[in-house]
């Protein structure tokens, strides 16, 4: 009687148990099956966001995946890869875990554990050293450091599979096998080879190179989803661990180059003592005190000093005769006052400013041509504008003519704080406001000023689209500059232009403008980024916030940076005159033609005018501290500045506000503070900024993104949050070129829509800043 | 017929040679070689570059990663990952493998079913609940309607969400490693528990359990390596800032962001370690089971 009931309870508790289970397995299966197919459906959806299905059906996606990354291409390398990974681990572990199966021989546990291990340990823990290593041998990024990367937990897996099913195979057959005759080739390929060919294929998942094709191919189409966005900046940040699951595809060059950790070989006990700037330069700079009698590395071999050297001061590495030019940045800082020999100490006993007649010929410091190679293009990912000029965010800009509209300006921004949401191809609405608009000379310096400014923005490549919004009275009129838009990329209609006093009052024409950005929006968000090569950015730099490293670590870097993107037919754009006054011939030696030399000397002069009315000197020259630091020269002084614009050749020179049209090194002149300099180069055009720092400005620019190049590491760790790269290392060995290589990856990465750490943070608008020069009347 | 004798005389001297040197042994060479150049190497050379930080003495790389705030609690962050992953995935395996120890149609189907999301990848998976378990997806949506629960579930950019993502992609794994150890255990050594009077929980527990042990350890120790080094879908699903920032992160962002070679080694090294250390106890604590061999019957 117990015995029965025992029985119908245990059946009853094991029918519910098996049920429970059944219901687990189908709620698993049907989840995973749910998951794959809502995969299935956006990958055909025209849009999709928050309902049930699309609103619309397209297999574009595909068309343009199949385009947009040369999937042929993609595929193909994947092939290669995965044949080679598959094949060599065969050819490898076969033969390997025959001989384990087979034969029993002292060490035989120790090399199982050598092949168990890699599977034991994470991929990180090898993959690291392994990835220095390579990018030491060159071998990183290449189709065999990939082959490498992944043959390494594969390998083991064959041989771990292999072992135990060779050791089932019947040693008779290899015997018989033997006896007939064959040899260990004609054994293996005939017996082990036909029974093998039984053994599952479950292998082949471990061989996945195809996850970085993947990968890309999820990025991208996270770049046009909200959620996409939010973490963008991760999502483009670290795409794989290792090395080798980046598929090589479209740059193997580029991405070799891309992490470029490794210390520099050149360092005899630790790091190096001196830092050279360029490789043109005849000096090195002191990193430390260099005590009388310590070696430094010159060209003609080691040599000792003669006399003690102070950190920053300059070292000769080559001899010059007197009136030779020396060399720092690549520029001349000045000419030999005497016979300097490598090792001397180079300053204000051997080096002397040249004169005026010595410093103004054109072109005559003849720029070298960035080694970029030509067929080395790269790419980025922008949006096509009507105009033929490429944006790299997607803003839609509510304009403000006068102060008097800023706070209506900004009332209609706030009601569109999560436009993301439901566009998520438009980065934002963001209000552009300033003090001016009004109280200018009418048709003056300034309204012609303002209204450039203005201008540029509504045009901006980075502007999918904007409103105006005035107050009605100013003398920043709207209207003329909405007419110039009317070829607009997105509308045949003009933008809309909201006026305070038309609408009657401030909440009127809140919702008046509102109302406009909302009929904006849908076609904003149409915007879609297509593969643009490198020669549509035009890069802003400017710095801010300086410190003594500044000038040897962030400034040379992001002119290695320019030079690297005006190689790829790019354009680079410097500013901040104040900064360059009395050394302009630094730029006019670079000058393409004496038209343009013109163009800066007029500027020069004017800011001389300028300054002069104001009661300012307007001469940058080396202050004593300046001198006690090591820096001989007015140029010297500039050089620190003007090194973030490369060493190419200057190719235009234009005004504040100014259209770039002009591909190469431009420079525009403006004022050395930095919002109204940034605020001049992006309505120029500008479509991404570079901004070094020393003591860590945290700006941004909306709509352009803003990279923040911090000048050393112990700022970079104090503001890891802000700063975008560490330029810091180059003190520590790391070679300048090897970190402007790094900018201009973190550029394109940028420009494809990778999120800044200052557009993380939400700052940008308030940096609007046009230039006010005139009086205010 | 001469041929086999010219073969069984070549035959004779190669078996005596062995014991100075047999050929088979070279066999292993090859890939000996390459582990030991592309694993080894690299491992070592690791090791050695955790010891040569850029500045300070040789341990500053290990006090800068035990002292910062941004990097130890890592190792934590990814434990906490990876260890309830690979309990979830074997304790759902388990009892599942075991309900289909038996060959059928049904076991088959499901077979084949897990399979998929195996041979998905990370990414597909991260895409797929980026899109299905966000707050506007299916899942919410549907649970929404059925008023199972009131406003939009957060399942994705969290822990939960990499969590998730750590089931779906390991489970299958666990669940066919341990299908294939318990339906090699002979299942006449159950069927002779039951006529002693073994009920079935008592069955699995004292004949099954056993045996399995050995198998239960290995997948544990797979499952565990997989889910610890856990880096795409922490990136992609999870908050890589905060709650997600795994061990992973902080050593990819030592060794590409920072280019701080020693403490991208040094977290490679820590990692190592603390997988090998659970690794060991897995290995210690199966220890402490039955050891034998895994068929019955006439061995």
């Amino acid at each position: 009687m117990t015995l029965a009931a025992d029985n119908s309870t245990s059946r009853r508790a094991l029918g519910a148990w098996n049920g429970l289970l059944n219901a687990l397995m189908f709620f698993f299966v049907a989840n995973i099956g749910l998951l794959i197919a809502a995969v299935a459906v956006n990958s055909f959806a025209k849009r999709w966001l928050g309902t049930w299905l699309p609103d619309g059906w397209t297999a574009s996606w595909y068309t343009s995946a199949w385009e947009e990354f040369q999937l042929p291409s993609v595929l193909w390398v994947t092939v290669e890869v995965v044949a080679a990974v598959v094949s060599l681990s065969i050819l490898l572990g076969v033969p390997a875990a025959y001989a384990l199966a087979r034969r029993e021989f002292p060490g035989k546990r120790a090399l199982m554990l050598l092949f168990l291990l890699p599977l034991m340990v994470p991929p990180m823990t090898y993959g690291i050293p392994l990835a220095t290593a390579m990018y030491k041998i060159g071998l990183a990024g290449t189709l065999p450091g990939v082959v490498l990367a992944n043959l390494i937990p594969m390998l083991p897996f064959v041989i771990l599979v292999m072992t135990p099913f060779i050791e089932q195979i019947d040693p008779n057959l290899e015997a018989a096998a033997r006896v007939c005759g064959a040899g260990m080739g004609r054994m293996f390929l005939y017996v082990l080879g036909h029974v093998r060919a039984h053994v599952p294929r479950r292998r082949s998942r471990l061989a996945d190179p195809r996850r970085g094709a993947l990968l890309r191919r999820f990025r991208r189409r996270c770049s046009c989803s909200a959620v996409g966005r939010r973490n963008g900046h991760d999502l483009y940040a670290r795409d794989a661990p290792l090395a080798g699951h980046r598929a090589p595809v479209r740059q193997p060059h580029s991405a070799r180059l891309a992490r470029q950790g490794a210390p520099e070989p050149a360092m005899n006990d630790g790091l190096p003592r001196t830092l050279k700037l360029h490789p043109r330069d005849d000096v090195v700079i002191a990193k430390g005190l260099l005590e009388r009698g310590t070696t430094v590395d010159t060209d003609v071999g080691p040599v000792s000093l003669a006399e003690t050297v102070a950190p920053g001061h300059k070292v000769a590495v080559r001899a010059r005769d007197v009136n030779d030019p020396v060399h720092r940045y690549g520029h001349i800082i000045g000419l030999a006052s005497a016979p300097i020999r490598p090792g001397d100490h180079v300053h204000l006993h051997n080096l002397r400013q040249p004169e005026r007649t010595e410093q103004r010929e054109v072109g005559s410091d003849l720029p070298y041509i960035s080694d970029a190679r030509p067929d080395e293009t790269r790419y980025f990912d922008g949006y096509l504008r009507g105009d033929g000029r490429i944006g790299t965010r997607n803003y839609v800009a509510i304009l403000s003519t006068v102060n008097c509209s800023a706070s209506v300006s900004r009332l209609v921004r706030d009601r569109f704080q999560d436009v993301q949401r439901t566009y998520p191809n438009v980065d934002g609405v963001i209000a552009l406001t300033h003090k001016g608009g009004c109280g200018h000379v009418l048709g003056g310096d300034d309204h012609a000023l303002l209204e450039r400014v203005l201008d540029g923005y509504a045009h901006h490549p980075n502007i999918g689209a904007f409103i105006v919004i005035g107050l009605g009275c100013e003398v920043m009129q709207a209207a003329p500059m909405v007419e110039r838009h009317r070829r607009s990329v997105l509308s045949h209609d003009p933008f809309p232009v909201v006026g305070v006093q038309q609408e009657g009052g401030v909440r009127k024409a809140v919702d008046a403008a509102a109302a406009a950005v909302s009929r904006l929006l849908p076609i904003a968000n149409t915007a879609r980024r297509t593969r643009r090569p490198a020669r549509d950015l035009v890069l802003a730099t400017n710095c801010g916030g300086s410190d003594g490293h500044s000038g040897i670590t962030a400034n040379p870097a992001l002119g290695a940076a320019v030079d690297l993107l005006v190689g790829l037919g790019g354009t680079g754009v410097l500013g901040e005159t104040p900064e360059i006054i009395g050394a302009e011939h630094l730029l006019i030696r670079r000058a393409r033609s004496s038209a343009v030399a013109t163009k800066l000397t007029d500027r020069i002069e004017w800011w001389e005018r300028y300054l002069g009315a104001h009661g300012v000197d307007a001469s940058n020259n080396p202050s004593p501290g300046n001198r006690a630091g090591g820096i001989t020269t007015l140029a010297e002084k500039s050089l620190g500045g003007v090194s973030k614009g490369g060493t190419t050749p200057l190719v235009d020179v234009v005004g504040y506000a100014e259209r770039i049209k002009e591909r190469g090194f431009v420079y525009m002149d403006t004022p050395g503070y930095d919002p109204v300099s940034v605020t001049g180069m992006v309505a120029g055009g500008a479509n991404i900024l570079c901004f070094t720092t020393g003591r860590g400005s945290v700006f941004g620019c909306k709509p352009v993104p803003s990279i923040k190049l911090a000048s050393n590491s112990a700022l970079y760790q104090r503001m890891e949050e802000d700063m975008d790269i560490d330029c810091g290392v180059i003190l520590e060995g790391v070679s300048t070129e090897s970190v402007g290589r790094r900018i201009l990856d973190e550029v394109l990465q940028v420009a494809s829509g990778k999120k800044t750490k200052s557009e993380l943070a939400g700052v940008g608008e308030e940096e609007f800043a046009p230039w006010v020069r005139g009086p205010v009347l | 017929m001469g041929v086999s004798i010219t073969a069984v005389s070549e035959h004779t001297p190669t078996t005596g040679a062995r014991k100075r040197f047999d050929p088979v042994l070279s066999l292993v060479a090859p890939a000996g070689l390459f582990m030991l150049c592309f694993f080894v190497y690299p491992f070592a050379y690791g090791f050695m570059l955790s010891f040569h930080p850029r500045n300070g003495d040789w341990l500053s790389s290990y006090r800068t990663f035990f002292s910062s705030a941004r990097l130890w609690p890592t190792t934590l962050t990814t434990l906490k990952l990876a260890l309830p992953a690979t309990a979830i995935n074997l304790g759902l395996a388990l009892p599942m493998a075991y309900r289909l120890r038996q060959k059928s149609a049904y076991q088959r189907w499901i077979t084949a079913a897990l399979v998929v999301p195996i041979t998905l990848g990370t990414v597909l998976i991260a895409d797929g609940m980026l899109t299905y378990l966000g707050p506007k997806g299916w899942l919410s949506e549907t649970l929404q309607l059925l008023k199972l629960c009131d406003g939009p579930l957060h399942l994705t950019h969290n822990y939960v969400s990499v969590l998730i993502s750590l089931v779906i992609s390991g489970f299958p794994f666990v669940f066919l490693l341990v299908l294939s150890y318990i339906t090699g255990i002979d299942p006449t050594l159950a069927r002779a528990a039951a006529s002693l009077g073994a009920n079935p929980w008592q069955q699995f527990r004292h004949v099954y359990l056993p045996l399995i042990s050995p198998g239960l350890t290995i997948a544990f120790c797979l499952a565990f390596v997989q889910a610890f080094s856990v880096y795409p879908s922490a990136v992609l699903l999870g908050a890589p800032a905060g709650p997600t920032r795994v061990i992973s992160i902080a050593a990819y962002e030592a060794a590409f962001e920072q280019y701080d070679d020693s403490l991208a080694s040094c977290a490679a090294m820590i990692m190592g370690l603390v997988q090998l250390a659970v690794v060991s106890a897995a290995l210690l604590l199966r220890g402490l089971f039955y050891r034998g061999p895994v068929v019955g019957g006439k061995g």
